[in-house]
């Protein structure tokens, strides 16, 4: 009798052991990798394959996954979408080679709009250094969002660059970089040339800050 | 040949019977009775070394409670997971965003992101009460979330909030930054 009940526990075992390790596994897996269902297995297993090449590198993988899903979401063709996470990837590792292993997901990813908008590694660098140098700066995700909508508004990667710099040495803080975007993005619809209307944002945040300062 | 006259030699060498003392193989034998018989099953003699005595129902019950354990902590990874943003690292601290969209012809608009996996299923948004414009707070954890509405089928930006650049498949997304505490 001892015989026949040790035979059917190594089965239990398994299948315990097997129950838990996988469907703890699966859940991690499963809901980064959900909304590339609907593509077929073929698109999955390059997107999973790219994933498992930024997962190795230690690089935020889940992004991709993301942007598959919102490439079927808009009714994107699988080969646009194989394509788009693809060359995402390659923009995570180069921000990850500019921005150094402490930069977080938000900012690879931060980065990785900017470069995507027409901003040179250098600039990108530069502005990072710069931010990196206020202590109570904003966010480098915030700013390099800022500077990624400034150059793709059409003002030149050297003047958005500057004009951020020149924020950020003066103290300014998130909600000041969210105004100044939104200022020229503003003056820029409104038919402001896009060099004048970073130009006049800045001074006008210059002028905030400093207002700020002095006491009344 | 010579060699063969001495392998010859060998072998008939090798098949004289050595001479054993009587006392000696009685010894031998008495100790290879004595001996306990060898065990077959290699494998199965560790089952039997530790002699478990879990009778097969027990186990069974066993068995199902582990796979209700596993199950559970599954869902549970899962919930988290998905509460969080696109990056699995982020902080678990989540923040209420109020998302508004004027479209008052709209019959169906929802909130698509990150932070749902563009999934138009997971948040629908409800109406105001002057009907002009669709609703909805979403919880959100801090950090960088791209999102955009889909209203009646089409994905549109929001106005009132800054666009990412990236647009990859024709329509830009908005952006919001969660809880950076710099303000």
């Amino acid at each position: 009798m001892i015989g026949r009940r040790s035979a059917c526990l190594f089965p239990i075992a398994a299948v315990m052991t097997l129950a838990f390790w996988g469907d703890s596994a699966r859940a991690q897996q499963t809901n980064q990798r959900e909304a590339t269902l609907r593509l077929t297995p073929a698109t999955r297993s390059v997107i999973d394959a790219v994933a498992d090449s930024l997962a190795g590198a230690g690089l935020p993988w889940a992004v991709l996954y993301d942007k598959a899903a919102e490439g079927v979401l808009k009714g994107a063709s699988e080969a646009r979408i194989i394509v788009v996470v693809r060359a995402l990837a390659v923009r995570l590792r180069e921000s990850r080679r500019l921005l150094g292993d402490a930069a977080s997901a938000d900012d690879l990813s931060a980065a990785s709009s900017a470069l995507y908008a027409g901003v040179s590694p250098a600039l990108l660098r530069r502005a990072a250094t710069t931010r990196s140098e206020r202590p109570n700066a904003p966010s480098l995700s915030l700013t390099l969002t800022v500077l990624a909508a400034l150059v793709s508004q059409h003002v030149p990667p050297e003047i958005a660059t500057a004009s951020l710099e020149s924020l950020l040495r003066r103290g300014a803080r998130e909600l000041d970089l969210r105004e100044f975007q939104r200022g020229v993005e503003g003056d820029i619809g409104g038919g402001s040339p896009p060099v004048d209307a970073a130009t006049i944002r800045t001074q006008h945040v210059l002028q905030t800050i400093d207002s700020r300062r002095t006491p009344e | 040949m010579r060699v063969d006259g001495l392998l010859e030699k060998a072998i008939a060498q090798l098949q004289t019977p050595v001479p054993v003392r009587a006392s000696w193989r009685a010894a031998l034998l008495r100790e290879i009775a004595a001996a306990p018989p060898p065990r077959r099953e290699e494998p199965r003699a560790f089952v039997r070394r530790v002699r478990w005595t879990l009778h097969p129902t027990v186990a069974i019950a066993a068995a199902v409670a582990c796979l209700a354990v596993g199950l559970a902590s599954g869902v549970l990874l899962s919930r988290t997971r998905a509460a969080s943003s696109a990056d699995a690292s982020s902080s678990a601290e989540l923040t209420t965003v109020r998302f508004v969209i004027d479209a008052p012809s709209a019959r169906q608009v929802s909130l698509v992101g990150d932070f749902n996996r563009w999934d138009a299923s997971a948040n629908p948004m409800r109406p105001s009460q002057d009907g002009q414009s669709w609703i909805i707070e979403v919880p959100l954890s801090r950090g960088r979330h791209t999102y955009a509405f889909v209203v009646d089928g089409d994905v549109l930006r929001d106005p009132s909030a800054p666009t990412l650049v990236d647009d990859d498949f024709g329509v830009r997304n908005s952006i919001i930054f969660v809880g950076d505490g710099r303000t």
